[in-house]
């Protein structure tokens, strides 16, 4: 039946019909490898050429960026830009139109093929079978060669087997990109005071005696007024923090903002960067000469640096001095200027942006975080207080991380992960600048010119007044931050009278029961916070003589530390190493430098 | 009577059947396409929040002229006469070439009142590189974010740009809701 059907159909098939068949199968078929070939071409100039002209021009631009006066360069840049984008929009619309072209080739190759053989079709015709012999030959040769080549493919196989793992190939570069470890922070002095922010090194070989006049251990010391071929740096009283063989700091002025890295070991300048000024401020606003534009110390995770100045300009840099972001978080309201420094909760950067009230008397203060990597708001919570001077610390309480924060009128802890309140009190009164610390399960405010209090951090919600535990009426700094080895707690003022408290007794009838005693060191004056290693507390006083006492119950100075310098900024402590930032010069004390 | 009811030769029994299997293969045709033309429940798109502009949706689609393109939030536009989306860092206040972050020019400024300026997005010239996403996430508000554009993208199962985000930023959002806007309250 098949037979008959293909014999009459193929008998009465115009032989122009087949012809045409052919030739639109040729053609199609011509038309296809050519669209494919201009395909491919396309792709290959898209994938391996343009790139290529796309970094030549980004050049150009670098270069233009670097002498925006070249004129030509400016001309040649515009063409090129204006070619290449032409270009890419022209191979992008053949792509798309070349693609169906294509197709539409394809179809018709194949329906003309089979158009081409539906006409074509004759019946087998049976030949005499040519000799095998030689057919059987050339499969023969084949296979022998076929498994010749296996063998010696296997082979190279297997030496490559052997031989690559002794191949020793260059090690990626790692970017860290994750948070440090407790253990990275603890080591390093990365937030103002700190590990935690309380002003405690966990280091116990930290020198205990030097001299500027005889250089008895002052490993170095760089000029920060451009002398000695140190570099001339802004004004700040901001103090350093320390990241491995990184130093940073900051300094401005109303017209400009830097921000500074020192090597550790040489003292050198790493590198010194502008922060852009994105805060627009009017003439009329002017800041406290004891504040200055560069209060708030600045923090660093060791990917980045994070600094913050009084205008609401945030930025972070790599540890090379690449400007990785920066942001204007709006013009602090602030009496005397803004100042409170920067804290870190894994990647996060965390500012307490205290304020006064608006016009209506609604807060306008926050607790802002910020994810380090990229500058984007993590959380950022309301807080009913006013402006206050205090930084914010993050510790490790007996079950959580707990964010810590005072200001007038209430003391306040977050969850630092997302900016939940755990607790808080009020009502305390006064300007707040000294930072809360913490020992045991108890956090330590002060109440300037009033008290210093203690608020079980265990607690939750909106505690009472009665949750604050008064531990001492005398003494009381109004800049300086206490410090305590969770015993005992000491407290410098600004006029030069440390005291000592004994945090032992669970209660007292009077809180001047606690007081172990009080020294006053005449004629000097304190900025900067204390500081405790091992068993020795460290003040140092604004002219540079650093007092290092005993940590016991009585008083006893045991040595002194000279450096020839006006100090406000509080010492920063590393491994064996105390880093002191003078208003001429910076300052490194290492033990037999 | 009985007997004529129930005899089938095989005739009919054939034709009966093929008419049979014409009708299953209308109907399991008509359902198959019905299937296809029925909305998925979910689309994929990108979550701004979680997205850091790395550049792979430009390269990763399917699609050779991908389908996640720019979006800019005006709510959260400040409008900057200096915008670092628009303009290289540092670069000079001029619209020429040599100062434009953009590749492909997509970005349109125009001016509004001295002294701000509204930025477009011609989204048939966005590539979905994310170098202004990026700037404008570093240096300004962040009002400039990818988004899927479901009038090109095809929805393939396993979006080829998910399998290579870095950040995980891509998910399946409801076909209600097929866009993950940025508000005024996400930025900082």
């Amino acid at each position: 039946m098949d037979n008959k059907t293909n014999t009459a159909t193929t008998s009465s098939s115009p032989p122009v019909a087949l012809s045409a068949a052919r030739a639109g199968a040729g053609v199609a078929a011509v038309f296809a490898l050519i669209i494919a070939g201009f395909l491919i071409g396309n792709w290959i100039e898209m994938t391996f050429f343009f790139p290529r002209q796309e970094d030549r021009l980004l050049e150009m631009k670098q270069a233009v960026a670097a002498d925006p006066a070249d004129e030509q360069l400016t001309l040649q840049v515009r063409q090129m830009d204006q070619t290449l984008m032409q270009k890419r929009f022209r191979r992008l619309d053949f792509s798309k139109k070349g693609g169906y072209l294509l197709l539409g080739c394809v179809t018709v190759l194949l329906l003309s093929l089979k158009f081409a053989q539906y006409f074509e079709y004759r019946h087998p015709m049976p030949q005499p079978q040519p000799d095998q012999t030689a057919e059987q030959v050339r499969s023969a040769k084949r296979a022998r060669f076929s498994v010749t080549v296996a063998l010696l493919a296997a082979a190279v196989a297997w030496i490559v087997a052997i031989v690559w793992p002794l191949v020793q190939f260059e090690a990626p570069t790692l970017i860290e990109t994750g948070p440090p470890t407790i253990e990275e922070v603890n080591a390093n002095w990365a937030t103002f005071r700190g590990p935690q922010g309380q002003g405690i090194s966990p280091y116990t070989n930290i020198p205990i005696k030097w001299d500027a006049e005889n250089g008895t251990n002052i490993a170095w010391e760089t000029s920060l007024r451009g002398e000695n071929g140190g570099p001339e740096t802004l004004p700040g009283f901001n103090s350093p923090v320390i990241w491995e063989n990184h130093i940073f700091f900051c300094g401005a002025t109303r017209q400009q903002r830097q921000v500074y890295c020192f090597d550790l070991q040489t003292g050198q300048l790493r590198w010194a960067r502008d922060v852009p000024m994105l805060a627009v401020i009017d003439e009329d606003w002017e800041l406290m000469e004891d504040t200055g534009y560069a209060a708030c110390t600045m923090a660093t995770d060791g990917r980045r640096a994070y600094t913050i100045f009084p205008t609401g300009d945030i930025a972070a840099f790599d540890m090379e001095g690449n400007l990785v972001w920066n942001k204007n978080l709006g013009l602090p309201q602030s009496a005397y200027g803004y100042a409170s420094s920067l804290a870190m909760y894994e990647d996060l950067v965390i500012i307490q942006f205290d304020q006064f009230e608006d016009d209506d008397g609604n807060p306008q203060s926050r607790m802002i975080a910020l994810d380090g990597a990229t500058g984007r708001m993590a959380w950022e919570t309301p807080r009913p207080v006013r402006d206050s001077w205090s930084s914010p610390v993050v510790v490790k309480t007996a079950d959580q991380f707990q964010l810590i924060t005072c200001a007038e009128p209430s003391v306040i802890a977050y969850n630092p992960a997302d900016g939940q309140m755990i607790w808080s009190a009020a009502e305390l009164m006064g300007d707040m600048a000294p930072s809360p610390v913490i020992a045991g399960n108890k956090a330590y405010f002060i109440e300037v010119y009033n008290r210093i209090v203690a608020v079980k951090t265990d607690s939750t919600g909106k505690l009472t007044e009665e949750a604050f535990e008064t531990i001492a009426e005398d003494d009381l700094p109004d800049i300086t931050s206490p410090i305590t080895d969770g015993k005992l707690l000491w407290m410098i003022t600004t006029e030069g009278i440390v005291s000592c408290w004994d945090l032992t007794p669970e209660s007292v009838s009077d809180p001047s029961e606690r007081m172990l005693y009080d020294h006053e060191f005449e004629k000097e004056s304190f900025y900067a916070s204390p500081v405790l290693a091992g068993s020795k507390l460290y003040l140092l006083g604004n002219k540079g003589l650093m007092h290092i006492l005993d940590t016991g119950r009585e008083y006893k100075e045991q040595t002194q530390g000279k450096i020839d310098d006006m100090c406000y900024a509080s010492p920063a402590v590393v491994d064996g190493t105390i880093v002191i930032r003078g208003i001429n010069n910076l300052w490194c004390i290492k033990a037999n430098p | 009577m009985a007997e004529q009811k129930t005899s089938l030769d095989r005739r009919r029994f054939f034709g009966q059947g093929l008419w049979g299997a014409c009708f299953a293969g209308i109907g399991t045709a008509a359902g198959f396409l019905l299937g296809k033309t029925k909305k998925p429940e979910t689309l994929w798109q990108i979550d701004p929040s979680k997205c850091i502009a790395c550049g792979n949706c430009a390269t990763y689609c399917v699609l050779e002229h991908s389908a996640v393109k720019c979006v800019q939030a005006y709510a959260i536009c400040g409008y900057c006469d200096f915008c670092p989306g628009y303009l290289e860092p540092g670069a000079r206040l001029s619209t020429g070439a040599e100062n434009e972050l953009c590749p492909t020019g997509a970005i349109e400024r125009n001016f509004i009142e001295d002294p701000y300026y509204e930025y477009n997005i011609i989204e048939d010239k966005c590539i979905a590189c994310g170098k202004c996403v990026k700037a404008c996430e570093a240096f300004g508000n962040g009002s400039l974010f990818l988004q899927v554009r479901h009038d090109r993208c095809v929805n393939c199962n396993e979006c080829a740009i998910a399998a290579a985000c870095p950040a995980d930023a891509f998910v399946r959002v409801p076909v209600e809701h097929p866009y993950l806007l940025k508000g005024v309250k996400d930025h900082a």
